[in-house]
């Protein structure tokens, strides 16, 4: 191997190394480049918040295109021969011997000591050592590395809200995208809430939505805690989730009771019509055959409807026993009692609703807020929320945490619907018997608390009659109590209540507290 | 066939290499029979010899600086003349001028009466004792190597070495070079106070009998042809560029001065300042038995090659700055090598 040669392969050699050593220096540099960019990123973060997931994978991007540039970068490099012999000869101290050789080799011109010149610097590149004169080296930026590393989890994990003053830290109004995007979604359903607690009627539903939308509005716009904001969230979406299914389940008893039970009613109405009718028949005397089995067929359907009891069985015993005498005798009682009951039950309602109002104009006195109904006993908290406790059958729905539904009951007989919690189950019970109906249990999960039984008189009938006046207006009455069973009656207007259940004659006057034991006893 | 021409060819340069620093260590050697101590400065005469420059030697009186001189004029076989510069000297007295003269027949001509500038080596003693005129009687010798009498120009006898001797410490009644004739001494060096040694040295070379004959080793031919030798040393491209940014760097008005250049310089050295350095780094480079420049070269020759190139401003003669230290900053400032 000539001079020429040996200086060559010195000089591929250190700039194999030199590449390699600048490889090496910037890879290290663009992942501290990187990581530069990720304490930048989590210091915005701290202004403009983005979910964790994405600030991760945000910062890994940002590392991974560092190093690729630094990769394009050091496979762009080319490292200079002359200048790794000038430092090989300055490191090694070989008196510019390379250098000047390799100039000479690069020179197109001769040299008369050309010859003498390359062996000389032959002679010498036998004796470098590449490690020596590219040595590797880490670059100073690295020694920062620890401190961005502790800069960066200082960034992610300490809240500086309550060291540095706000404008430092920035108004944290959108402190968290994905809490704004809760907030609002809770404005939004308080929103439908509202509207279908307002269309509904539901007091206690419509403070719940307007919390919610007040809730909403601030997870959107005020600074929070993160984890106690995502707390309230998820308590807050619970709580949602809770009121949205009692609400779909009242609107399905409320489809009972508002359109099926009035259909109930309806029917029972239908059945005492058909009863009527049955009894016209049979008080027509004798029967033909076919009339016979025409009249036990619409009472063996009455009696699969549902809608009869076991009197009108006896009654179809009788009927298919030949006695029409004793069938019709015990569907005239039947029509009578049913009347009866349905008069007991008017009154006995009546007779609790103002019972109820004057109980509570004796608890509340004449202080008492009427914004709120009573028993009222939780707020929602900034933070949490407490159930509310309310006490009495007429209480509205509401509570979800906390609560306890096993044995709640509703109060309405015929509209069925349990709008709120009972604390005497055993006297509801009694009431639901006093009808002396035959109810439907209906058992649902409602909110947290547990199961909400509902009794449903019956059943509706298939059939489809017209609905006279006559025969509803005690249905809205019954609304109507219930109406104001629900809202707070200022203690001057329960006169005025009173006067109205007077006026329609479902209490005398001067009857008073007799009045109601003649109406109990009846 | 052409690779054992080639071997023959680089055996024989090796050998003339080898051959020059072989004769400038036997003129050392032989200088320093006769001088003691100042080594650097025989080196740096010998360095001016060869490179065909001249040398300003400052000291004060009874340092061997006429000593030195004369020596080397004895070692070298070449025509030694000294002229003792005084205030009244005249420039025919160091050139020479035209007399009358008379012939056989009687007839009356003009004759070239030769000076002492008519030689080899020429000590030119306390040179700033002679007026401006006369020093500068010696600037077209020193650059051409020939003086011009009466239109006539005159050749020198080549080699032609100015050896000027300056005391530092006597400025009354005495001329400073001008700057013109400074820059055309290659190096500017300076004789120092012996050590104690060497002053005992001195003193038994000077007061014994004296035995020690100079021999010549070397004859102007020899010289010439190691003048010739000593320019084919290749310099490397950065080694030049360095050389080049050191002289600019003296400059004050330079990107590469230092602060001291900038405060205290007003001019800095010319081209032939770089001159100095290369051709000086080419000659270290073979003494060291080398045949590239180094850096080292280029440094270690920088301070006598610039420092009388470089005139102080007010400012740096009034703060009695030594051009050396800046010439030091210099060399301490300036990069050796500059990325592109």
């Amino acid at each position: 191997m000539d001079s020429e040669e040996i200086l060559h392969r010195t000089a591929r050699i250190l700039v194999r190394r030199a590449r390699w050593v600048r490889g090496r220096a910037l890879l290290f540099n663009a992942l501290f480049v990187g990581l530069c960019l990720w304490v930048a990123l989590a210091i915005w973060h701290r202004f403009v918040p983005l979910p964790i997931g994405r600030l991760m994978e945000a910062g890994l991007a940002l590392m991974g295109l560092s190093v690729l540039g630094a990769l394009v970068m050091g496979l762009r490099s080319r490292a200079d021969p002359m200048g790794l012999l000038i430092s090989a000869d300055r490191t090694l101290k070989l008196k510019e011997r390379l250098s000047t050789a390799y100039e000479l080799i690069q020179s197109s011109s001769s040299h008369p000591l050309r010859s003498i010149v390359l062996q000389e610097a032959a002679r010498v590149a036998r004796s470098v050592n590449p490690f020596r004169v590219v040595p590797t080296t880490t670059p100073r930026t690295l020694r920062w590395t620890p401190f961005l590393l502790l800069a960066l989890i200082l960034v992610l994990m300490v809240d500086f809200s309550d060291v540095l003053p706000t404008a430092l830290v920035g108004r944290d109004e959108r402190a968290n995208p994905e809490l704004f995007e809760q907030g609002k979604k809770l404005e939004r359903l308080g929103k439908r809430l509202e509207t279908e607690a307002r269309q509904r009627g539901l007091e206690r539903s419509l403070e719940a939505a307007r919390r919610m939308q007040n809730l909403g509005q601030r997870l959107q716009h005020e600074k929070v805690n993160e984890r106690d904001a995502m707390a309230r969230v998820n308590s807050l979406s619970e709580y949602v989730r809770n009121l949205e299914d009692e609400l779909r389940k009242m609107s399905v008893l409320e489809d009972v009771s508002l359109g099926k039970v009035r259909e109930v009613m309806v029917n029972q109405a239908n059945v005492t019509g058909e009863v009527q009718r049955l009894l016209a028949m049979l008080s027509r005397g004798k029967l033909s055959a076919g009339e016979l089995r025409h009249l036990q067929e619409r009472m063996q359907n009455l009696h699969q409807q549902g809608g009869l009891d076991e009197r009108l069985s006896e009654a179809l015993s009788q009927l298919r026993a030949g006695d029409l005498e004793g069938a019709r005798e015990i569907l005239e009682n039947f029509l009578l009692q049913d009347q009866l009951a349905q008069d007991f039950e008017h009154l006995k309602r009546a007779e609790r609703a103002l019972e109820r109002g004057f109980e509570q104009n004796l608890e509340m006195g004449d202080g008492t807020d009427f914004d709120y109904p009573s028993g009222e006993a939780g707020e929602y908290g900034d933070d949490e929320m407490e159930g509310d406790v309310r006490a009495g059958s007429g209480g509205p729905p509401g509570d979800f945490e906390g609560g306890d539904y096993l044995d709640a009951e509703g109060t309405g007989s015929n509209s069925s619907v349990g709008t709120g919690r009972g604390t005497d189950s055993e006297t509801s019970r009694s009431r639901i018997a006093e009808t002396n109906a035959p109810a439907t249990k209906i058992t649902g999960q409602s909110g947290e608390g547990g199961v909400r039984r509902t009794y449903v008189r019956a059943l509706p009938l298939k059939a489809d009659p017209s609905i006279p006046l006559e025969e509803v207006i005690a249905t809205y009455q019954r609304r109507a109590e219930e109406s104001l069973l629900r809202e707070e009656i200022p203690p001057r207007n329960r006169e005025i209540v009173k006067a109205y259940f007077l006026s329609i004659g479902l209490v005398e006057e001067s009857g008073g507290s007799e009045g109601k034991d003649e109406q109990r006893e009846r | 066939m052409s690779s054992a021409n080639d071997e023959a060819r680089d055996k024989q340069l090796r050998a003339q290499a080898e051959a020059v620093r072989e004769d400038l260590q036997r003129l050392m050697r032989e200088i320093e029979k006769a001088i003691v101590g100042h080594r650097e400065v025989i080196e740096g005469i010998l360095i001016s010899l060869v490179c065909g420059g001249h040398v300003l030697l400052e000291g004060v009186p009874g340092l061997g600086k006429t000593l030195l001189v004369k020596s080397l004029g004895r070692v070298l076989n070449l025509h030694f003349s000294r002229i003792q510069f005084t205030p009244d000297l005249m420039p025919a007295d160091i050139i020479g001028t035209n007399v009358v003269m008379e012939d056989e027949s009687g007839r009356r001509h003009f004759e070239f009466q030769r000076g002492p500038i008519f030689a080899q080596i020429i000590l030119a003693d306390e040179i700033n004792r002679a007026t401006p005129k006369t020093q500068s009687a010696l600037l077209e010798a020193m650059q051409e190597q020939s003086v011009t009498v009466a239109g006539i120009p005159h050749h020198l006898a080549p080699p032609f070495i100015v050896l000027a001797t300056q005391n530092p410490i006597e400025m009354e009644g005495t001329y400073p070079l001008p700057e013109a004739q400074l820059d055309r001494f290659f190096l500017k060096l300076n004789v120092t106070y012996p050590s104690i040694q060497q002053l005992e040295e001195i003193v038994d070379r000077t007061t014994q009998h004296d035995h020690n004959e100079l021999r010549n080793i070397v004859d102007g031919a020899r010289i010439d042809a190691m003048k010739e030798f000593v320019r084919t040393v290749p310099v490397a491209g950065h080694v030049k560029n360095y050389a080049a940014r050191l002289v600019l760097a003296t400059h004050p008005d330079s990107p590469y001065a230092p602060d001291l250049a900038k405060r205290y310089v007003l001019y800095g050295s010319s081209p032939r300042g770089a001159q100095s350095l290369v051709l000086g780094g080419k000659m270290k480079a073979l003494l060291d038995g080398r045949y590239s420049v180094s850096f080292d070269d280029i440094r270690s020759i920088a301070v006598p090659s610039l420092r009388h190139r470089i005139i102080l401003n007010f400012e740096g003669a009034a703060a009695g700055i030594e051009q050396a230290n800046i010439v030091a900053e210099v060399l301490e400032k300036t990069p050796e090598v500059v990325r592109a």
